[in-house]
């Protein structure tokens, strides 16, 4: 059995204008050392997922049901607030987006981590001090000790994530949902803490559920990928296949629209559909290169196996009676997968390059 | 390419700094230097990318150099027809010049404009933000907002307006009907693409685009950009395009300036600048970004460190500080590895950032575990060499003997000896003396130590001396 297994979540949220549907049946699991990506755009229900994992969805007007959201053996819809408590932070954290939101300006950092370790632990003000400057070490905060007693202000946005990260491992937590946790930070610095996340996975054993929009981060440190679309889950597998085999078109359209491909795509045409009344049919119809008029009628497929392992497509051209080969990503994908060609961003040789380009070149060019 | 274009606007020697001020009388006790002395030439209908991390100064250099603010010091040349200039001048404007107190400026330096002439000028210059709800006014429907320029600059046939500003409206992708819509009906895409409408509208000669794309969706970022694409043919516009974003840098533009810390230290065209970059700043930073392929992990060159503060840049070559090809001196054989982490052990302790202290917290953190007997000095030697991940011994003599003694120095609660200790053996070029921007290839000039170009560029716009 996994770590965490979501199974048929829902949460809808009530308005003056009528019910949002954030997020309709989704299920996925996470295991131990394995770190499974929620990738998908504004709106399409990813942040809320992951929040209604540890019921931080506030209810009403939100409401959560779900089939079961097992968490090792334990099924957290049915917990208490109180023991719900316990579970969060100590044995699943949290990091959001914007570090600065989630530290008190107020109070130092260092009391603020040594807080996260006491409210999970009975330990003296002193072994707790300990275990910060420890914490705040190992995620890379130089000097910890002397750093303790400062204030948020007076750390770097990177550095504010790096205390955030070692707040939310205080307890040794055994999965750690990160909420677009470098999408605030400039792309150095998002390497920076990435690396972390990876050596803190190796070092805890941890899951880690990891929600962004940027499917670089994805492709860099996903096992698996749940791709999202208006609340639907629309394909979703090991990372290798689902970038070089993607089956949905939407998944499809996502990476032929990255920035810097040289694709000189024109995005995907269209809008997310209302999520108050969401249409009948696939959720994706409306934009879909492919739809036919099938897909615009009964409800939103559902997930189905489409090559190897765990990789499924919610997309009706995979259903007994279609011809999947519409939909199947092109060849001339494989045979171009990045028309924009090698370069040094795509991880080239980096002194080799420097060697065969800086000196020779410019020396001898003229 | 820059032989047969003609310049729109040059960039000479933009300097913009903020005063820290403190105390009543607001006396300066610093300089935030945000924009430090930089140059560019934006050419006819070419798209010039500005590139960098958050702080860089690449926003305040867009806005000094459209005078949306007071820039500090330098030159913006701008080649094309220089409004007419109808501000009576103050008497106390007229002292000045008698006295010849007021700077000599060339007529066509925009930083020289009157009011009246700025108000002419960014009729040819417009604007779009990143944030398309904060440029809109929520009680203004969005055709009143599009053809709101239009108004400002003389034009006061309402009829005439709307049917301008209608059809910027169907030309950016939306319909004639939207003029009355109000902007809190359109999603983010659609605002940004008003955004565009309404900067098209006087008909400008060149945009300054301030990370227009970075709050959108992927999808819809490359449907702006392949519009913007579009409407920059057709209205044959110059661009300057601000971003983060290299992948968005890489699909928009036809050369891209890299900044750092208020400096501009490469400038190439787009495509040879993601082949073949030559500043190790920009080698990081597009090693940086994860590429959108699981085969291809691993993030590339690690930076050490934070940007730094712009109110006390370091000296020489900014980045050196967190340079990982920093270069060693020539009595000194180490590891390039082992040199950077000498050469920021030194840096700590020049600021004095560790003490004797520190390095005895250090070491009881480190044995925690198995706290028996006392602390030795050679556990707080250990200590203070793994919390710079210095290795036991250095693979040159020489620089192990100087670590070796400043550590011992440290621990004796000695840093200034310590620091010259440190100084003495591990200095660098780099950190001493001032990169010229090297020409390396006809477009491609860069900023430092390593590069050896084929001549060495007074400023990045020498490109355009003969102008």
């Amino acid at each position: 059995m996994s770590l965490l297994e979501v199974r048929d979540l829902e949460v809808t949220f009530d308005t003056d204008s009528g019910t949002v549907h954030a997020v309709d049946g989704v299920s996925f699991d996470v295991d131990r050392g394995e770190t499974v990506c929620i990738v998908g755009e504004s709106g399409s229900g990813k942040t809320v997922t992951s929040e209604s994992i540890t019921r931080l969805v506030k209810e009403p007007p939100g409401r959560v049901t779900a089939d079961r959201v097992t968490f090792d053996e334990r099924d957290l819809m049915q917990l208490s607030k109180r023991r719900l408590r316990n579970i969060r932070g100590d044995r699943i954290g949290h990091v959001f987006q914007n570090p600065q939101g989630s530290l008190n300006p107020v109070y130092t950092v260092g009391r603020q981590v040594a807080e996260a370790i006491r409210l999970h632990e009975d330990v003296s003000k002193a072994t707790a001090r300990e275990r910060a400057v420890d914490l705040l070490d190992r995620v890379g905060i130089p000097k910890a000790g002397e750093r303790y007693d400062d204030y948020p202000h007076e750390f770097s946005g990177g550095q504010k994530q790096r205390v955030v990260v070692a707040m939310a491992i205080a307890a040794n937590p055994d999965l750690l949902i990160a909420d677009e946790p470098t999408t605030a930070l400039d792309v150095t610095i998002q390497a920076q803490i990435l690396r972390l996340l990876r050596e803190l996975q190796d070092d805890l054993d941890m899951g880690i559920l990891l929600i962004t929009h940027d499917l670089g981060v994805v492709a860099e440190v996903a096992d698996r990928v749940v791709v999202m679309y208006a609340g639907k889950v629309m394909e979703s597998g090991d990372v290798f296949e689902v970038f070089e085999n993607p089956s949905h078109p939407y998944t499809q359209g996502l990476l032929d629209c990255l920035p810097g491909r040289g694709g000189g795509s024109d995005g995907i045409p269209g809008s997310l559909p209302d999520p108050k009344e969401p249409p009948a049919g696939c959720r994706f119809a409306d934009r879909c290169p492919h739809a036919i008029d099938d897909c615009r009628t009964g409800d939103h497929p559902t997930l189905v196996p489409v090559s190897g392992g765990d990789h499924e497509a919610a997309c009706l051209f995979y259903q007994a009676g279609y011809d999947a080969s519409v939909v199947r990503s092109p060849a001339d994908r494989d045979a171009d997968p990045d028309a924009g060609g090698e370069t040094f961003a795509d991880g080239g040789p980096v002194d080799g390059a420097e060697t065969d380009s800086g000196d020779a070149d410019g020396g001898t060019r003229r | 390419m820059s032989d047969d274009r003609e310049p729109v606007l040059s960039v000479r020697g933009l300097k913009k700094h903020y005063p820290v001020t403190k105390g009543i009388l607001r006396r300066e006790v610093g300089r935030v230097k945000a924009v430090d002395g930089i140059d560019f030439t934006l050419y006819e209908g070419e798209t010039l990318g500005l590139v960098g991390e958050s702080g860089c100064g690449k926003s305040t250099a867009a806005t000094s150099l459209l005078r949306l603010e007071e820039p500090t010091d330098g030159e913006v040349i701008y080649h094309g027809e220089v409004p007419e200039d109808t501000n009576r001048k103050t008497p106390m404007e007229k002292l000045r010049a008698i006295r010849g107190e007021e700077e000599a400026r060339e007529p066509n330096d925009i930083v020289g404009f009157s009011r009246s002439q700025l108000k002419r000028f960014r009729r040819k210059a417009q604007m779009i933000f990143q944030n398309p709800t904060g440029s809109f006014d929520p009680r203004m429907s969005v055709g009143e907002s599009v053809a709101e320029p239009l108004l400002i600059h003389g034009l006061d046939d309402t009829a005439e307006r709307r049917e301008i500003a209608e059809d910027l409206l169907d030309r950016v992708g939306l319909d004639a009907d939207d003029y009355d819509r109000y902007p809190h009906e359109f999603s983010g895409g659609q605002k940004q693409r008003v955004a565009l409408a309404r900067a098209l509208v006087v008909n400008p000669e060149f945009v300054v685009a301030d990370e227009p794309v970075s709050a959108l969706d992927v999808s819809i970022q490359s449907e702006i950009l392949s519009l913007m694409r579009d409407l920059q043919d057709r209205f044959g516009l110059s661009m300057l395009f601000i971003s983060h974003d290299m992948g968005v840098i890489r699909e928009i533009c036809d050369r891209v300036a890299v900044m750092y810390l208020g400096e501009i230290v490469e400038v190439a065209p787009t495509e040879e600048l993601f082949r073949n970059p030559q500043h190790p700043y920009t080698q990081a930073l597009l090693a940086s970004i994860p590429t959108p392929d699981p085969r291809q992990r691993g993030l590339g060159i690690e930076l050490t460190g934070d940007v730094p503060s712009p109110d006390n840049p370091p000296s020489g070559c900014r980045f050196h500080t967190r340079c990982p090809k920093v270069i060693q001196p020539d009595d000194l054989d180490l590891p390039q590895e082992q040199f950077r982490r000498a050469l920021d052990f030194r840096h700590q302790v020049e600021g004095g950032d560790v003490d004797a202290d520190g390095a005895a917290e250090l070491a009881r953190a480190r044995r925690s575990d198995a706290a028996t007997g006392d602390i030795t000095r050679d556990d707080r030697r250990r200590a203070l060499r793994a919390e710079f991940d210095l290795p036991d011994e250095l693979d040159d003599p020489t620089a192990e003997e100087s670590v070796a003694a400043a550590v011992d120095s440290v621990l004796d609660d000695d840093l200034e000896s310590a620091a010259d200790r440190l100084s003495d053996t591990f200095s660098t070029v780099c950190e001493r003396e001032k990169p010229a921007l090297e020409r390396t290839d006809e477009d491609h000039v860069a900023a430092c130590h390593l590069v050896d170009g084929t001549e060495t560029v007074e400023t990045a716009t020498s490109e355009v001396a003969d102008d």
